[in-house]
């Protein structure tokens, strides 16, 4: 497996007009699990297509272990790639499509046999390989299509684009499961396209959020969660996303509305003006206090594991994610209190502080 | 107003696609979950009258709608795959089905039913556009638009938000809602997803090799489901279904520490929030295993224990929490919290009081 070095990569569909994806610089240690994250349109596919090979892109250079592979084809590249659908020759047996790649390369039928046993074997897949790949589930299916990658031993990256768009709710979670252990296991170096937040946070040690053609940001789940550096991580990463409430700073203090709700914290003071305080639904929480912003409870939400309250403020509406047995009720005026160490402000989009929470 | 579905079978070529299925749904949305091919897309198309189903009945409103040809039935159907005409513009694609109403409506009626289903989807700037200039979401709402311009008695949404966004997805769940909330119409909308049964929070029916399992609130299933397959469906991280016999530590078994809920070996179904690090109290049932994997969601940690003896456990813990893995722990299981099935039929034996 190999670094993956990104120098100035970016990419236009219509001839510099506008870019897919802007001019960017990234490195990727040899066996590290990323994932691209974000919405459809966000360039997450189009830089896992110029990393594959399928798109030479319009400016920058792609290197692997140092080297420039920028003008190697796809073939060339040697990567393995998991796409959407399970790629895989039904008039085979599971054996004879792990073994097509090497029989390609004309390697011996002893060491192929030895391989494909071994790859089986890590996979977990030992005892389907008599089988034809139709007859399988289609995570299993799935599993035989990485283990075609996985057969040649010189692939520098395995990539994955949505790897589980067809996998049914409960397979997907044993999938992912197997991946993640996967990668425990081999170190591979492993880069991983998704929309979806939960299989992004859970599979990659490193997660880079796009967002029209910009990383946003690239962190751990942990970062992304408790941190967001920018709205749009913010809003993206979490279910529900943070909130954002209209405020306003004034010489160190922080305010919604009229109420004071702390003074600004960070390595740099807030400039006085509008901002938006951003908390979490996990770190917002709704009581009848003495002081506070009031809301009013639109409406409760009961999830099963939680309860999602929706409420009214001042300045648009705002959820908290509370405790299952939680005994509040539309119609209710409540006050809001927020997490000590987990409420920030926002300017521009980006993050600029947090609030030192008053009382807190 | 209610849309009812009377002892449905279709069987081809020996395959049970539907067996026996009755429902009734009312006006508003009516929730049907269950995994791929459990029969959901087989039963809507028998609704719109594109199966003819071998025997069983389905009714709008009283009227058997067997008995009324295809193209008149009041009946519009939106597919996982958003379809639009690509060669017409958004405007017109919403209007086409207005265009084939007979009696034929005016010109000014068409423009302003368009105008008005545009705005509940929030696609009014988008009508002069054509399908390929839209993002996925868009195009999707176009579809559900155009459903919805004609006012059928009956709309089925067959997994209309699968091949979009996360993000996307749940905003289009909450716009649904209101514009469904206090509609007329009967509202079929399928899913494979537990997460999005909840959300929705509507009637629901649980489909499982072409059979309904469980009809009801979504909640009430959650709480009570009637069978692991009910269950399943309704669970998101997957339920934990380990066996009874399972040892707990020394010569106890979880069939022991269960014996006041159902004697004998069963299988005991905990979903992964009811199992702590730390023992709660005294009830807590101690389970021991090896760190498998951990997976990090930023809000939670989902940790996977092998029990050994092929049995998983799937724990979710708050916060970012490090494990080593391979190493062996105990946890605790919350008595209260736990499901009793019957191995074999997979029936539920006893469920937690409340909703866990």
């Amino acid at each position: 497996m190999a670094e993956i070095r990104l120098e100035n990569i970016g990419h236009s569909y219509d001839q510099g007009a506008t870019f897919a994806l802007n001019p960017i610089s990234l490195t990727w240690k040899d066996g590290d699990a990323i994932a691209l994250l974000g919405p459809s349109g966000c360039g997450k596919t189009t830089l896992l297509n110029i990393i594959s090979g399928l798109l030479t892109p319009s400016v920058g250079r792609v290197y692997f272990d140092g080297v420039d592979v920028t003008d190697l084809d796809t073939a060339k590249r040697n990567v393995a790639q998991v796409f959407q659908f399970p790629v895989l020759y039904d008039t085979m047996t599971v054996r004879e499509n792990l073994a097509f790649p090497l029989k390609n390369r004309g390697l011996s039928k002893d060491v192929t046999a030895t391989r494909v046993e071994e790859v089986a074997e890590l996979l977990g897949i030992t005892k389907y390989l008599d089988t034809r790949p139709l007859k399988l589930r289609s995570d299993l299916q799935q599993l035989v299509s990485l283990g075609r990658g996985l057969v040649r031993r010189d692939v520098p990256a395995i990539l994955f684009d949505e790897p589980l768009t067809v996998i049914d709710q409960n397979f997907k979670w044993t999938l992912r499961g197997r991946l993640k252990e996967l990668h425990n296991l081999t170190r591979y170096s492993l880069v991983y396209v998704t929309h979806d937040q939960t299989e992004a946070l859970t599979f990659a040690d490193k997660v880079v959020v796009l967002n029209q053609g910009n990383v946003v940001q690239t962190g751990s789940a942990a970062d992304l969660f408790l941190a967001p550096e920018d709205e749009f991580v913010g809003f993206f990463i979490g279910s529900p996303g943070m909130n954002f409430i209209d405020g306003s700073v004034n010489n160190g203090s922080v305010n919604i509305g009229s109420t004071v709700i702390g003074t600004t914290s960070g390595d740099k003071p807030v400039a006085n003006g509008n901002v938006r305080i951003g908390i979490r639904p996990e770190f917002l929480a709704v009581s009848s206090t003495s002081s506070g912003v009031n809301v009013k409870i639109s409406r409760v939400e009961h999830r099963g594991g939680y309860k999602l309250v929706h409420a009214d403020g001042p300045n648009g509406n705002v959820i908290a994610k509370v405790d299952s047995n939680s005994s509040l009720d539309a119609g209710k005026t409540v006050q809001l209190t927020f997490h000590p160490e987990r409420t920030y402000i926002y300017r521009d989009s980006k993050l600029c502080g947090s609030v030192n929470v008053k009382g807190a | 107003m209610a849309l009812e579905a009377r002892n449905l079978t279709l069987i081809r070529n020996g395959e049970v696609f539907l067996e026996d299925i009755s429902f009734t749904a009312k006006p508003g949305i009516t929730v049907l979950v269950g995994p791929t091919l459990s029969g959901k897309t087989t039963l809507m198309r028998v609704i719109a009258g594109l199966i003819k189903p071998d025997s069983g009945s389905v009714t709008v409103n009283g009227v058997d709608v067997g008995q009324i040809s295809v193209k008149d039935r009041s009946v519009s159907f939106v597919y996982q795959q958003f379809i639009n005409y690509p060669s017409l513009t958004v405007f017109d694609n919403i209007a086409s089905p207005l265009r084939v109403l007979k009696p034929k409506i005016s010109k000014e009626e068409i423009t302003e039913r368009v105008h008005e289903v545009a705005k509940m989807l929030r696609i009014t700037e988008l009508l002069d556009r054509k399908p390929s200039a839209l993002s996925g979401g868009q195009q999707q709402r176009v579809a559900i638009a155009r459903s919805l311009s004609r006012s059928s008695d009956v709309v089925l949404l067959d997994e209309p938000l699968a091949n979009l966004d996360f993000k996307l997805r749940e905003q289009l769940r909450d716009e649904l809602q209101r514009i469904f909330s206090d509609a007329s119409m009967m509202v079929i909308y399928s899913t494979a997803e537990s997460l999005e049964v909840l959300d929705m929070a509507s009637h629901t029916i649980v489909m499982n090799e072409g059979r309904v399992q469980q009809d009801g609130p979504a909640l009430d299933m959650y709480a009570k489901p009637k069978n692991i397959p009910v269950a399943q469906a309704m669970s998101d991280p997957p339920l934990n279904l380990i066996r009874s016999t399972t040892s707990i530590g020394g010569s106890e078994s979880l069939s022991n520490a269960l014996k006041d809920k159902h004697g004998g070996v069963f299988t005991v179904g905990v979903r992964p929030h009811n199992i702590a690090l730390k023992s709660q109290g005294s009830a807590d049932i101690p389970v021991s295993g090896k760190v498998r994997i951990a997976e990090y969601t930023g809000s939670s940690t989902y940790l996977h224990l092998d029990l050994g003896d092929s049995q998983e456990l799937v724990l979710e813990v708050e916060g970012s929490q490090r494990f080593d893995i391979g190493s062996t722990m105990t946890v605790y299981l919350d008595r209260n919290a736990l499901f009793g099935f019957d191995s074999s039929s997979g029936n539920t034996l006893f469920a937690p009081s409340g909703v866990r």
